[in-house]
């Protein structure tokens, strides 16, 4: 008899806080720069230098945290993280352990089996980021050097529960996070661009049992879908294990993206956790606190209601429109503009980012300014054009940089300027179907659609079923 | 007199300062005694150097530290203050460094609250137990240079926001005296002679009026273990940043940046100086639960200090018990039976002074330590010129 396993999944997220300065001193928090040019006395430690926390690192952490659901520990403290290695200037790293800047959080997932799961976030405590190291040879030489720009940079790191049962579930969190945080206006959250990394602790356990097995850490994902697939195959890897009868043994691998493994890695003594005695308690009163409250973005929850209240859409279309905070601002640039909201949310959501991601592009990437399709949605609204023309301007949009009206009529989508060949087809349509036209005269209302299905037919589909519709009931009712 | 004179009483004109090497001074060495910073130049000066200057108070020059300002072996301060004339010296007091070399040499040393004076360009090792001492030739001195360097430093965050009240330091208005709690068994390590000074000194206190009272006290072993376990940590912690990467020392000959690391630190610091290294990391890394239980009978100590300054104005107590002096402690165990009178101050941040009983001229003589409640200063630094007045006649 086989036993069933389940996975048990926890996450530990850096996000690195777009704040102006690092943590600690006035150096500027950016990257890119000449190594080791944004340092000073305090983040390459010098003796007699002390750390100076930065407001508005606290501000930004804490709402990212109120993002996530967190309660604010109102007093919390930094630790030492002891272990030496030249990409710490000072033999520890300044994080917070014992007492955390908050924890308690919570983070909703559409599950695989489509109902909501609540995935659990333990702690969110602030931490520096350490120095760059780079081995390179002079020579024959092997030389290490450092670059300490990144040090003392802020991050929040984000601590699950073991909440997480699959890769999807995983995937999922990140996903989230990435929509949240930087909806916070906190962080960016770039995988990719390494403004947060991921770490998985998996372990197995048997399905249905409550216990926590000795479980390995995974790094070095640097996209969502690494992400997914280096915790499947750490499940699978640990499957065969099992099954071998070998032993799970505590341990950090490595993501090899390439090659699709994960390799062992030789680890960074990690050593204890020590209150450090010089950075002062960090203690946020209650007017902070509101303060941060209030100066946060609108969470995209908060955001979502307001949509439906303020422009009256649905749950959905509102929810559509404010997956990410670019597209709620497109949205509401949109609908400023003037385009009805429903009208915005169904080009939005339905046809524009979809277009968009298969493409590979943000909004704001494209050609597409929330002003053309706004020009795009005026002429749709107005009839100038029909919706499967507008679909084909859409589309026209992404690569031509004119105004919507100019393409539309160079194209030939513009029906006002095929007026004189909608004219004929309706003339066609009412010569060629006298029983229908006998039948609408008869009352037979119904007979009016039968007689526009056959003009649009006739244009090609070019023409707005709308506007045919009213306008051979105009020429029926005239006769 | 000068107007601003009159307006500035406590400022520090022409006051001739000594600036230890463990004192940050912009673009001098401050090696603060450690072969880890050989030729280290400082890019700034610390706090509380730029304050004394900017009042008015002169380099008259620096002294060579022990190792990171720890014990007095190697110490200069005392004999350069002397040879220099000076009016004030700072001094990191860690566990009663200025405070055993007042009592020794015939000074007044004072050490701070902790909290209350910029840390800021202190090249220091025990960041929760040191603070800036003080050494002068008066209590008036002492007091009119922590009337200028007491205070907010952008560059310490680690200061109580609060600013320090009562400076600058003025005569009490009442005649009436503190009561000075002595603690019980404070004078069993000094030698019989020593005994005899301390025991004249009280009797021509009480003869002077002031009421002394016996108050029960925690052990000197429990304050001397506190020290030891918290200062060895936090030492092992502050010296994690030599490593050779950045500046200072340096060893040459490495294969890699590991062997690098490795020779840098073996080189960088002394036989002394590992062994309190060596017990740090012990406690960070195998014995994290004594550091722990450390930090919770320190916290419970201070209560109970704190509670006993609802019962007396100050604690008294002698300043050195009879050990090898602390300028020829060569092991820790050495440094710490020397300064067992002194570090109750550190281990519970209260501000304490110290002077000779006979101007420096007894050998044997302990001198008086004088303990005030936390934050206290300017009452104990005014109180204290009566006591140093009572006793010295002021010289
Ligand atoms: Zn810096």
């Amino acid at each position: 008899m086989t036993t069933k396993y389940e996975a048990v999944v926890g996450l530990e997220i850096h996000v690195q806080l777009n704040a102006a300065t690092k943590m600690f001193c006035d150096c500027p928090n950016r990257f890119g720069d000449e190594p080791n040019q944004n340092t000073c006395p305090i983040c390459l430690w010098f003796p007699g230098a002390s750390a100076q926390l930065s407001r508005e690192v606290v501000e930004k952490a804490v709402g990212v945290a109120m993002t996530l659901n967190c309660t604010i520990n109102q007093r919390s403290r930094f630790d030492q993280k002891v272990y030496y290695y030249p990409d710490l200037p000072k033999g520890f790293q300044l994080s917070q352990f014992h007492r955390p800047l908050a924890g308690n959080g919570w983070v909703e997932i559409t599950g695989e089996d489509g109902a909501l799961r609540r995935l659990r976030i333990r702690t969110l405590h602030l931490e520096e980021d350490v120095a760059k190291l780079v081995h390179e040879t002079e020579g024959k030489t092997r030389v290490s050097l450092v670059d300490f720009n990144r040090a003392g940079c802020p991050l929040v790191e984000i601590v699950t529960e073991p909440d997480m049962r699959s890769p999807y579930e995983a995937m999922e969190f990140v996903n989230a996070i990435r929509t949240l945080v930087p909806g916070a206006g906190g962080a960016e959250c770039s995988l990719e661009r390494g403004t947060m990394r991921v770490d998985a602790n998996i372990s197995l356990r048997p399905a249905g049992s409550q216990e926590l097995n000795v479980k390995v850490e995974v790094k070095n994902m640097n996209s969502v879908r690494g992400i997914g697939d280096a915790i499947a195959y750490e499940i699978k890897r640990q499957q065969e294990l099992i099954q071998k009868g070998e032993a799970i043994i505590l341990h950090t691998r490595l993501w090899d993206p390439k090659s699709g493994r994960t390799l062992p890695m030789r680890e960074k003594f990690s050593g204890p956790c020590v209150p450090d005695p010089s950075v002062p308690e960090v203690v946020i009163s209650d007017q902070w606190l509101a303060e941060i409250k209030n100066g946060l973005p609108e969470i995209p929850a908060r955001k979502q209601l307001r949509f439906v209240e303020e422009y009256g859409l649905t749950e959905t279309e509102a929810a559509g429109l404010t997956v990410s905070p670019e597209s709620a601002d497109y949205s509401e640039a949109v609908i400023r503009a003037g385009i009805p909201a429903r009208l915005a949310a169904q080009w939005i959501a339905g046809r524009l980012l979809p277009a968009a991601a298969r493409r590979g592009l943000t909004l704001a990437e494209t050609k597409i300014t929330p002003e053309r399709l706004a020009g795009l949605l005026a002429l749709v609204e107005n009839g100038k054009i029909n919706p499967n023309a507008g679909r084909q301007l859409l589309e026209l949009l992404f690569e031509d940089g004119r105004t919507p009206a100019e393409i539309a009529r160079e194209q030939g989508l513009d029906q006002a300027a095929d007026s004189g060949e909608l004219e004929k087809i309706l003339a066609r349509v009412l010569a060629e179907n006298p029983r229908a036209v006998e039948d609408f005269r008869k009352g037979r209302s119904q007979s009016l659609g039968f007689l526009t299905g056959q003009a649009v037919r006739l244009s090609g589909g070019k023409a707005d079923p709308r506007l045919i519709r009213q306008k051979l009931e105009e020429k029926l009712r005239s006769e | 007199m000068k107007i601003s004179e009159s307006e500035n009483p406590d400022r520090l004109r022409d006051k001739k300062l000594i600036a230890p090497a463990n004192f940050s001074v912009r673009d001098q060495v401050s090696d603060a005694g450690s072969p880890a910073l050989e030729k280290f130049t400082a890019l700034e000066n610390a706090t509380v150097v730029q304050r004394s200057l900017e009042a008015g108070a002169v380099l008259a020059g620096r002294a060579a530290t022990a190792e990171f300002g720890f014990g007095l072996n190697g110490d200069a301060c005392l004999k350069n203050f002397t040879s220099q004339a000076a009016d004030l010296a700072f001094m990191a007091d860690l566990a009663g460094e200025p405070r055993y070399a007042a009592a020794a040499g015939g000074r007044f040393g004072f050490k701070p609250s902790h909290g209350t004076v910029s840390r800021a360009g202190l090249i220091g090792l025990m960041p929760s137990l040191e603070a800036v001492g003080l050494l002068g030739n008066h209590p008036a001195d002492v007091a009119a240079a922590m009337a200028e360097i007491a205070g907010f430093d952008g560059k310490d965050f680690s200061l109580e926001a609060e600013p320090l009240a009562g400076f600058p330091v003025r005569p009490p208005k009442t005649e009436s005296k503190p009561v000075l709690g002595r603690p019980a068994g404070c004078e069993a390590r000094l030698s019989p002679a020593a005994r005899e000074i301390f025991s004249a000194g009280l009797k021509k206190l009480e003869g002077a009026g002031f009421p002394v009272r016996e108050v029960p006290w925690p052990g000197d072993e429990t304050f001397r273990d506190l020290h030891r376990v918290i200062g060895s940590v936090e030492a092992s912690s502050s010296c994690g940043k030599f490593d050779g990467v950045r500046y200072g020392l340096r060893a040459d000959s490495a294969n890699n940046w590991n062997d690098m690391y490795l020779k840098t630190r073996a080189a960088s610091f002394s036989t002394f100086l590992k062994t309190l290294l060596f017990q740090g990391a012990f406690f960070q890394f195998e014995s994290y639960g004594t550091f722990e239980r450390a930090a919770r009978i320190r916290a419970r100590l201070i209560r109970e200090i704190g509670q006993l300054f609802e019962t007396v104005d100050l604690i008294i107590s002698p300043v050195r018990p009879e050990t090898p002096a602390a300028e020829s402690a060569r092991e820790v165990d050495q440094t710490y039976a020397a300064f067992s009178l002194t570090l109750p101050a550190n281990v519970t941040g209260c501000p304490a002074l110290a002077f000779s009983l006979s101007g420096g001229r007894e050998a044997s003589d302990p001198g008086l330590q004088v303990m005030g409640g936390f934050r206290s200063d300017a009452f104990l630094l005014a109180c204290g010129k009566r006591l140093f007045e009572t006793l010295t006649g002021g010289a």
